[in-house]
């Protein structure tokens, strides 16, 4: 064993106060200095985890902002939204707040980049529990988003409101939250103006990211053309959702719960890019037009239970998602994405106009498909049509994707 | 779903840390940076101790048994039964051996070595094993879907001593609830060190062991704080510097050599942060397990360096393997084989894949070339100058770092591209993104392993019953008391590891 230098045992007073002292001195110490750094954590907040009609809304902040699932449940919870986006960072960035489509309502944005369907579900529990939505638009994503278990590994069991003490256990949650290096860095860097201050807060814009972010972000990223050159690079197709029958039931049991208090439900598949529907689904046709059928039965059950709830299917080859990319027109933007799966603002607008029966069919011919069990496989066909037509109008950006 | 805009919450590194083998569940483990273990496990755990050693030190005993058992339960129940039924084996076995004759005791002692390696082969090698004869076959055996324990390669090894020294006769007492938590121990069951018998069942049995003192109470938390201080702080930051720099798959020389080093030190800033954690935590209750770790990178040899790193598996490969299979005693060319076969082995411990058994074999290489080297110089020996020691130092630090290539990687070929990218093959382009708080870690990092006394030194830990050797060069000397200065210092160090807890990553060594 480890011997002779060691301390021998306590055994006499002056030893005993000098251990107590050194305790003390430990204890206190870090004690002061964790009180002090997440006193200045919580004051500053420099991920919004706990404003809402704040002053603070106005700091500028770095494009990529962190921890959302944070922001996002504080704000649900203060603002009580009677209309709300559930999704993926595609609803984040795409569906806007400020439509007319929503004359006096409180819309809220509350999608979060890389939610599960689960995550979505928790998401509408939490607000809710506050306040029942009147209105749920959500976009749904294929593939392994497409699951009951988290998305978002931010968005924490922890963060979803039940039972009566929410406000208090939510400010022990922020306070928690405020014992972080990450966060003191970057509260340090608010302190001393060197903090990236690209565009206001998604709070500031009711949850969606602005384009003046998405801006940042893509000046950052190298540009849209740059982005698809690895769509046009890549061979392997993305995975099939991992247990699909058990995400319809989830879905099918929330629409269930909620449509009975009158809830309108508002489905959308997201509209990705042509040549990433390609190329993320080129082997999974099969799977991907199953997963199409389970949706529909599942909202055409819902529907003779009485319930308004709707699906539509933008993805595919449509005159939006179809749209030449830059290495084709030689043009360094897009006028209807930022890269290849995130679509602008504007076409969020049009979604929102299609899925609330406000928007002008016939002139936006072939954009948005509703769904249903006597459309389904008709739909089906033209989908598969309309994607071997893409394929022989674009051999050169198809090459290496469909071979 | 992927896009650039998308977070996806996945890694798309090449070496997204470490997958070799499948773990189960870690995420929601009790590990010793995590807040479940400091502010909830280690008091209660400390508080039930104390409480029944007051009473009975059998009661005191279970309790940590029990409290052993929860730790390792919680990575995975499904763990415990695995866990007994090798101690249970075991336990049974041993008291055969004991009471045996040497015919029939030498035939129970084959019989547990084998159970043990076949419940260790099971676990770790089967798939390896299946892999590899598809491989050499063209088969297409399916492989099986096992979750391997955690620290299995630990508490099977802590028993196969045991059993060893049974047969013997080096065990005087054999205790059951002691052997229990001799092999359940929570301070060491996830990653180490490797115990002996000898060093932890007398202090089970002496109730000296069972008081309150408050000496252990002052160098247990310093030490805790320190290792985790070293794990947080240090190795934790490091990640940041070495996943860019290997992104791109086939680094430029500068990035290839400056993401090794920044790997070298995690590795070690990591493993004996564990170490220094596990020597706290056992210490607070009064039990001392041995250290793991002796400044390894200050050694001036290979040999030198397997004294100084993971000390209890190099005692074990060396007492219960190269020893056995004679060591230096019949010649020149035997000791070269016994030692390639010893570290082959050791490098097969670490885990079922290639790039291990080449680390391990690149070592046994390295030894081989060292003894070789003395050997042939044997009448020329003069004493080692203080320039020679330098150069004998970075040769051996280079040595082991090129050998962390294939322990890092996940497959042999991205070893390689490592490789070819140090000598060059990928061009000589500047490094010029490099994390900020990462570089800072990488120069305190550099600047403690190589110029600092290490916890043991610190800590006037003598060494005597460890077999180490405890001096080595510090151009720092600093010694720990308990007192204002001190005090503060840890109390800053803790605050900073709690305040980093909420983005720590799983011990590297946890996986074997």
């Amino acid at each position: 064993m480890l011997n002779s230098k060691e301390l021998a045992p306590m055994n006499n007073s002056s030893e005993k106060s000098n251990f107590t002292r050194y305790f003390l001195t430990i204890g206190l110490s870090a004690l002061l200095l964790l009180t002090v750094i997440v006193t200045l954590n919580y004051v500053v907040d420099p991920y919004f985890i706990h404003q809402w009609d704040s002053p603070l809304l106005l700091r500028l902040s770095p494009a990529q902002q962190k921890i959302m699932p944070w922001t996002k449940t504080y704000a649900a919870y203060r603002y009580l939204p009677e209309v709300v986006f559930l999704g993926s960072s595609r609803t984040e960035i795409g569906l806007p707040t400020d439509s007319h489509l929503f004359p006096g309502k409180r819309v809220f944005n509350l999608a979060i980049s890389g939610a599960s369907t689960g995550d979505a579900v928790n998401m509408l529990k939490h607000t809710a529990f506050f306040h029942r939505p009147e209105i749920v638009v959500w976009g749904l994503d294929y593939g392994w988003q497409f699951r009951e278990k988290t998305g978002n590994t931010d968005f924490g069991k922890e963060l979803v409101a039940e039972g009566p003490y929410y406000p208090i256990r939510r400010t022990f949650l922020n306070i928690k939250r405020s014992v972080s290096m990450a966060m003191t860095g970057d509260t340090i860097k608010i302190l001393f103006g060197e903090s990236e201050q690209s565009c206001k807060s998604l709070l500031a814009y009711y949850g969606h990211k602005s384009s003046e972010c998405l801006e940042v972000i893509m000046r950052n990223e190298g540009g849209t053309e740059k982005a698809f050159e690895e769509v046009l690079k890549k061979k392997e197709p993305l995975g099939n959702p991992e247990d699909v029958p058990a995400t319809v039931q989830l879905l099918d049991r929330t629409t269930e719960e909620y449509c009975r208090n009158g809830t309108v439900f508002r489905f959308y598949l997201q509209p990705i890019h042509a040549l990433s529907e390609l190329s993320y689904w080129n082997t999974l046709t099969e799977d991907l037009d199953n997963w199409k059928r389970a949706l529909v039965q599942m909202i055409d059950t819902r529907r003779k239970g009485g319930c308004d709830i709707r699906l539509y299917d933008f993805s595919g080859f449509n005159s939006i998602t179809s749209e030449e990319i830059p290495q084709a027109t030689g043009k360094a933007t897009m006028q209807h994405y930022w890269e290849q799966s995130h679509y602008r603002s504007e076409v969020g607008f049009r979604i929102l106009e299609e899925l609330l029966g406000r928007g002008n069919k016939v002139a936006e011919n072939a954009f948005g498909v509703a769904l249903s069990g006597a459309t389904i496989e008709q739909h089906l066909l033209n989908f598969r049509q309309s994607r071997r037509q893409y394929i022989t109008e674009h051999p050169k950006e198809t090459l290496n994707i469909v071979q | 779903m992927q896009g650039w805009l998308c977070d996806t919450q996945t890694s798309i590194l090449p070496w997204k840390g470490y997958k070799k083998s499948r773990l189960a569940n870690v995420g929601a483990s009790m590990v010793f940076n995590s807040y479940s273990f400091i502010v909830f496990f280690l008091p209660v755990t400390l508080f039930g101790f104390y409480f029944f050693s007051r009473k009975s030190r059998q009661w005191a005993a279970v309790w940590l048994v029990m409290a052993s058992l929860f730790f390792y339960g919680s990575w995975d129940y499904r763990f415990i039964p695995i866990l007994l039924t090798s101690i249970f084996i075991n336990y049974s076995v041993c008291k055969r051996i004991l009471s045996a004759t040497p015919t029939s005791g030498r035939w129970w002692l084959t019989a547990s070595i084998t159970f043990n390696l076949s419940l260790l082969g099971f676990f770790k090698y089967v798939n390896f094993f299946i892999v590899t004869l598809n491989d050499v076959s063209s088969g297409n055996i399916p492989t099986l879907n096992i979750i391997l324990p955690i620290g299995i390669s630990f508490f099977t090894f802590t028993q196969i001593s045991f059993l060893i020294d049974a047969y013997h006769g080096k065990i005087k007492e054999l205790n059951f609830t002691h052997y229990l938590l001799f092999a359940s121990y929570f301070p060491y069951i996830v990653a180490g060190p490797i115990l002996h018998h000898q060093e932890m069942l007398p202090q089970f049995s002496d109730p000296a062991h069972y008081q309150v003192k408050a000496n252990n109470f002052v160098i247990g938390i310093s030490i805790f704080v320190f290792g985790l201080g070293k794990k947080l702080l240090i190795a934790d930051n490091l990640a940041s510097v070495i996943n860019p720099l290997f992104a791109a798959g086939d680094p430029h020389f500068f990035q290839a050599w400056l993401g090794m080093l920044a790997y070298t030190l995690q590795l070690y800033f990591d493993f004996s942060g564990y170490s220094d954690m596990a020597i706290g935590v056992s210490r607070l209750m009064g039990f001392r397990i041995p250290i793991n770790f002796n400044s390894p990178y200050k050694a001036t040899s290979v040999s030198d360096f397997w004294q100084r790193w993971h000390i209890s598996l190099s005692r074990f490969l060396r007492n219960y393997l190269y020893i056995p299979l004679g060591g230096n005693r019949q010649g020149q060319l035997q000791r070269y084989r016994n030692l390639i076969l010893t570290m082959l082995l050791g490098g097969l411990w670490h885990g079922a894949h290639w790039t291990f058994v080449i680390w391990g074999g690149l070592h046994g290489l390295y030894l081989c070339v060292q003894h070789g080297w003395q050997y042939s110089m044997r009448n020329k020996y003069r004493q080692p100058t203080q320039l020679s020691n330098i150069i004998n130092r970075i040769i051996t630090f280079i040595a082991v770092m090129i050998a962390w290539c294939f322990f890092r990687a996940p497959d042999v070929a991205s070893a390689f591209k490592v490789l070819a990218g140090m000598v060059g093959n990928n061009g000589f382009s500047l490094v010029t993104e490099i994390d900020a708080l990462g570089s800072i870690m990488l120069l305190i990092g550099a600047f403690v392993a190589f110029y600092m006394p290490n916890t043991n030194e610190l800590f006037l830990f003598t060494g005597k019953d460890h077999e180490v050797k405890l001096t080595s060069p510090s151009i720092v000397t600093v010694k720990w008391s308990p007192n204002v200065p001190w005090g503060l210092a840890i109390g800053c160090i803790f605050a900073l590891c709690i305040l980093s807890i909420e983005r720590t990553s799983d011990f590297i060594y946890a996986q074997f």
